[in-house]
């Protein structure tokens, strides 16, 4: 029978064209695979990040390559990262040898943050036993000032995130590592008699670290101090975000097949506050992931968590988070209850018959077809390595039909949806500003895909840019856009994904309405700004402290 | 004239008798051989003297028990027709003898080991049951049909009447088998599988082992619901929720009324709860046949009141009903669910309380600790090994086997010290 819902998933399938050899993107990622190793970190592959290096309005592409991994590091790496200057949305150029934008060793994930505050977002990679701080000169290069900032990792990182954890507004810096695995402790595993890479199991983790900016350059690791260090996180995902509305930002760590973090800040002794009463004094933060009901699903297990996205997948206001996992588990939605309460909602959600065929990787929250409801992407490929069946999977798109029930629609999104690959990082970004956003998703079999979005719907969006008093990033402000009785709510979120950084606009759909609409910004300062009769279908640029601006071809005004 | 006919009868009477005589005391000895056959697990002998004892003493029901067993223990007759046999032998004994619930559970391991008809088979043994209560092999039986087909959480009854009836010294190896059927049910009994020919002589146990079993008794009985419903079940533990709807859908048109079978019930219910279909999971839970109560009947009930109704309240009274069921007490993941329920609810003390004890209990359900308590049932008598048992079965807080263990040290600890 044709439901309501298959009707409208006919009238507006989301529709996705591979243009990468168009636009220029060439990239594939060194993953050093050499037959019948197994070591861990050649299946896991790279990440990348959008983000306007260069201030020109236009988001451009960077991209994480791998290494050889068990040879002396040579500088520069031979299987060089890539930088890509997007030229008004017509096409990218490759730039990383002009830009100086190259890092050492076996990259995995990045962050994108302007960590000295002079305008210009910085970059920082993570990779297996190796980090690198890139410092956007401002100029159209980087230049690498990892020994002198202090924030080399020396562990196996994998996701990461910039955010300022004590209020000084400086960019401190949160990495998270996954697996003590080297060349000497590395297993081969077998299953059902044919061997393949041994899993998170196998190995102990290490510990995540959290870098403190100390505001002239240099960091300081303060993981003990502030109470990051919690043993056993086995982590690959992070998101930064104000899950309980406190206008405080609680961190969320997806860690594989251990049970996921949540830090909360605490209170400072003796104010009430969980703001530190002077610079030099730290928070502390506390895991309260098993007391909120997101650390193991509701049957009390680890999963194996990698990619994660978060966003109000049912519209009650409080961002939910989504998690991907393993090959014959369910991905898990963890519905927030508001309070810092979830729980498992994965089996309402129809995520269960959807995902236990799939091992999901990056995954990026966004309305594809502006209905009001967040779709999910996700990349799939699994882990056992090629002569495991199934290794290449379809990846896909999850419709939610506006009560956080998904399906998957990604045989109606275009060829690349029907093609088997092995997916990992997977980020969103309006490359050409036409107010939808475009998908990019890296691969160890083939060459990174850059999707442009050309979904045909008639909804309607409004596109926000949104951008702190102090420049910081918008991490956890709450946007709230009012349509006539319908409330449409978003937030801006740090990090997400797997080892990606995605487009830090907002945009939300707005579905059929099409008159101005009334928004709403909730500061993380506290500060409420209402904007009435704001126009839709564009962009808009938030300053905290200011009335709207119109954006520059959508991206931020210089 | 007369007299000479006298003598005749006489005679006649004599040689009858006679005749009667010897061949009674034939039939004796006949059976006497056939006891003799037996213990030499000469079957064939066994049978062709058990037949000559029949013969004369048609009605004798044990002797009909013994020719069964002849035709069902030897392996060089065609299978298929020395069950049919027995069968026959097993039919002589009436409803009405004392041998009756004996010859069922004769019939229940045929049908079990031979035929793979557990649905006959477990028809059988709780008839059986139900004339005699205390029959230890039909429990034996009946706990082992348990674990082959998915269900050892029903086990514990027939575990406890097959350990109270076990010699004292003999227990340590009963409660040994009790331990794989609570903690590996699927791999509990491997030495049945090689019989039944679902695994090959040195093979490992896996996962595949138990579908292979599960799917070879469908076939032999596929309007069984409940034969249906273990595959099906075998599916949504592997997570293929979607898999194991198609599967309970298709039964429901093939099988002998499947939803006045409550395993079929509980986990069409689960399956469709999987699969995010709320309304229709409840409705089937709804329907629930026989008697509202047990693992299965609590646990969906609770989950449903928690996930579904959100009523946290409902489902914090059914998780504690859950957990006062085998093997509630030991399923952390109850226990956890019990304490996110207590969170929601507000009562944070509680739910922390809970937490922490389900967190000891996912402890003790680690690999680590499970692989040297296995590699140390090897020989379960050891005094060592049962005082590991005892402190194993005290930390996770099941007083029966705790008991049970601490009484099989004590007793290995005096036997040390008359020696």
């Amino acid at each position: 029978m044709f439901s309501r819902r298959d009707a409208a998933v006919a009238e507006f399938p989301p529709r996705f064209t591979e243009v990468s050899a168009q636009q220029g993107v060439d990239f594939t990622f060194h993953a050093d695979a050499v037959p019948g190793r197994y070591f861990l970190p050649e299946i896991m592959g790279g990440g990348a990040a959008w983000f306007d290096f260069d201030r020109d309005g236009w988001l451009d592409l960077f991209l994480v390559n791998g290494d050889e991994l068990e040879s002396q590091p040579q500088q520069p790496k031979p299987h060089a990262d890539a930088l890509f200057h997007n030229r008004g949305g017509e096409s990218f150029a490759e730039i990383s040898g002009v830009a100086a934008a190259r890092t050492s060793g076996y990259g995995q994930g990045c962050a994108v943050g302007d960590f000295d505050g002079d305008g210009f977002e910085d970059l920082y990679v993570t990779g297996y036993r190796t980090s690198t701080l890139l410092h956007n000169l401002g100029d159209g290069t980087f230049a690498d000032v990892t020994p002198e900032s202090g924030t080399r990792n020396d562990r196996w990182g994998s996701g990461v995130v910039w955010l300022d954890i004590n209020d000084d507004h400086q960019l401190d810096l949160f990495v998270v590592n996954y697996l003590n695995v080297t060349s000497q402790n590395r297993e081969q595993c077998r299953f059902s008699g044919v061997p393949g890479y041994c899993g998170p199991g196998h190995y102990d983790a290490v510990d995540d670290r959290l870098f403190l900016n100390l505001g002239d350059g240099r960091f300081r690791d303060v993981s003990e101090e502030v109470g990051v260090t919690i043993p056993n996180g086995k982590g690959l995902g992070v998101a930064v975000l104000d899950f309980d509305l406190d206008g405080q930002n609680e961190i969320y760590v997806a860690n594989d097949m251990t049970p996921n973090f949540l830090f909360q800040r605490q209170a400072v002794p003796g104010t009430g506050s969980d703001r530190p009463v002077a610079l030099d004094v730290l928070p502390k933060f506390r895991d309260v992931a098993p007391t909120a009901g997101c650390a193991v699903s509701d049957m009390g297990l680890n999963e194996a968590s990698m990619g994660v996205a978060c966003a109000d997948f049912d519209g009650n206001g409080f961002c939910d988070i989504f998690l991907t996992h393993f090959y014959a588990q369910k991905n898990t939605l963890y519905r927030n209850l508001g309070g810092l309460q979830f729980e498992d909602d994965s089996r309402r959600a129809r995520l269960v018959a959807i995902s236990h065929d799939r091992l999901g990787f990056g995954t990026v929250a966004w309305d594809y077809d502006r209905d009001g409801a967040t779709d999910l992407l996700i990349a799939n490929g699994h882990v056992l390595g090629p002569e495991h069946k199934p290794f290449a999977m379809l990846p896909q798109i999850m419709r939610n039909d506006g009560h956080a029930r998904f399906e998957d629609v990604g045989p109606l999104s275009g060829d690349y949806f029907r093609q088997l690959c092995v997916g990992r990082g997977a980020a969103g970004a309006d490359f050409d500003n036409d107010g939808d956003l475009d998908l990019l998703v890296t691969h160890l079999d083939r060459p990174a895909a850059l999707l442009r979005n050309g979904t045909v719907t008639p909804h309607h969006f409004l596109g926000i840019e949104l951008r702190r008093a102090d420049r910081l990033p918008a991490q956890g402000t709450q946007v709230i856009v009012e349509a006539g009785a319908r409330r449409f709510t978003s937030m801006s979120i740090g990090g997400g994904s797997y080892l990606c950084v995605s487009d830090p606009r907002l945009l939300v759909g707005l579905k059929d309405w099409s008159e101005p609409v009334t928004l709403e910004i909730r500061w993380q300062s506290g500060e409420v700004a209402r904007h009435e009769h704001v126009a839709i279908d564009r962009y808009w640029l938030a300053i905290e402290g200011r009335e709207l601006l119109p954006s520059f071809q959508g991206a931020l005004l210089p | 004239m007369k007299t000479r006919v006298w003598w005749l009868v006489v005679v006649v009477a004599l040689g009858i008798g006679a005749y009667f005589g010897i061949t009674r005391v034939g039939a004796q000895r006949s059976l006497e051989r056939a006891r003799t056959a037996i213990g030499r697990q000469d079957w064939r002998t066994a049978r062709g003297e058990l037949r000559s004892y029949l013969a004369v003493f048609p009605s004798n029901e044990a002797a009909r028990l013994q020719l069964a067993e002849a035709f069902f223990k030897d392996s060089a007759m065609n299978s298929e027709r020395a069950v049919s046999s027995a069968i026959q032998q097993l039919d002589y004994i009436g409803r009405e003898s004392p041998l009756w619930p004996a010859a069922r559970v004769q019939e229940a391991r045929m049908c079990l080991f031979v035929r793979m008809q557990t649905n006959r088979a477990e028809l059988l043994l709780r008839e059986s049951l139900a004339a005699a209560p205390e029959n230890v092999e039909a429990h034996y039986v009946l706990w082992k049909l348990l674990d082959l087909t998915g269900r050892s959480h029903l086990a514990e009854p027939h575990f406890r009447k097959v350990l109270e009836s076990t010699p004292l010294e003999k227990r340590p190896f009963c409660l040994r088998e009790w331990y794989m059927s609570q903690f590996y049910p699927a791999t509990a009994n491997p030495e049945i599988d090689r019989l039944m020919g679902f695994l090959e002589p040195g093979a490992a146990h896996d996962s595949a082992t138990e579908l292979r079993r599960l799917v070879k008794f469908r076939e032999q009985e596929p309007r069984a619901a409940l034969n249906h419903a273990d595959v099906a079940r075998w599916f949504s533990l592997e997570g293929d929720p979607k898999a194991a709807l198609e599967l309970l859908q298709q039964a429901l048109d093939v099988t002998d009324a499947p939803l006045a079978e409550p395993f079929f019930v509980a986990t069409l219910a689960q399956v469709l709860f999987d699969l995010g279909e709320f309304d229709r999971a409840i409705k089937i839970y709804q329907t629930w046949p026989g008697e509202p109560s047990g693992y299965e009947y609590f646990r969906l009930g609770a989950i449903f009141s928690d996930e579904v109704e959100r009523d946290y309240d409902k489902a914090i009274c059914g998780y504690r009903d859950v957990i006062t069921v085998w093997p509630g007490q030991a399923d952390w993941r109850i226990q956890n669910r019990l304490a996110r329920c207590l969170a929601k609810s507000g009562n944070e003390p509680a739910a922390e309380a809970m937490r922490r004890q389900a967190k000891s209990v996912e402890l003790l359900m680690e690999t680590k600790v499970h692989s040297p308590l296995r590699q140390s049932l090897a020989t379960p008598d050891q005094l060592e090994i049962c005082q590991q048992m005892t402190q194993f079965y005290e930390q996770l807080g099941l007083a029966f086997e705790t008991r049970h263990w601490r009484e099989q040290a004590q007793r290995r600890t005096l036997e040390e010290r008359i020696k």
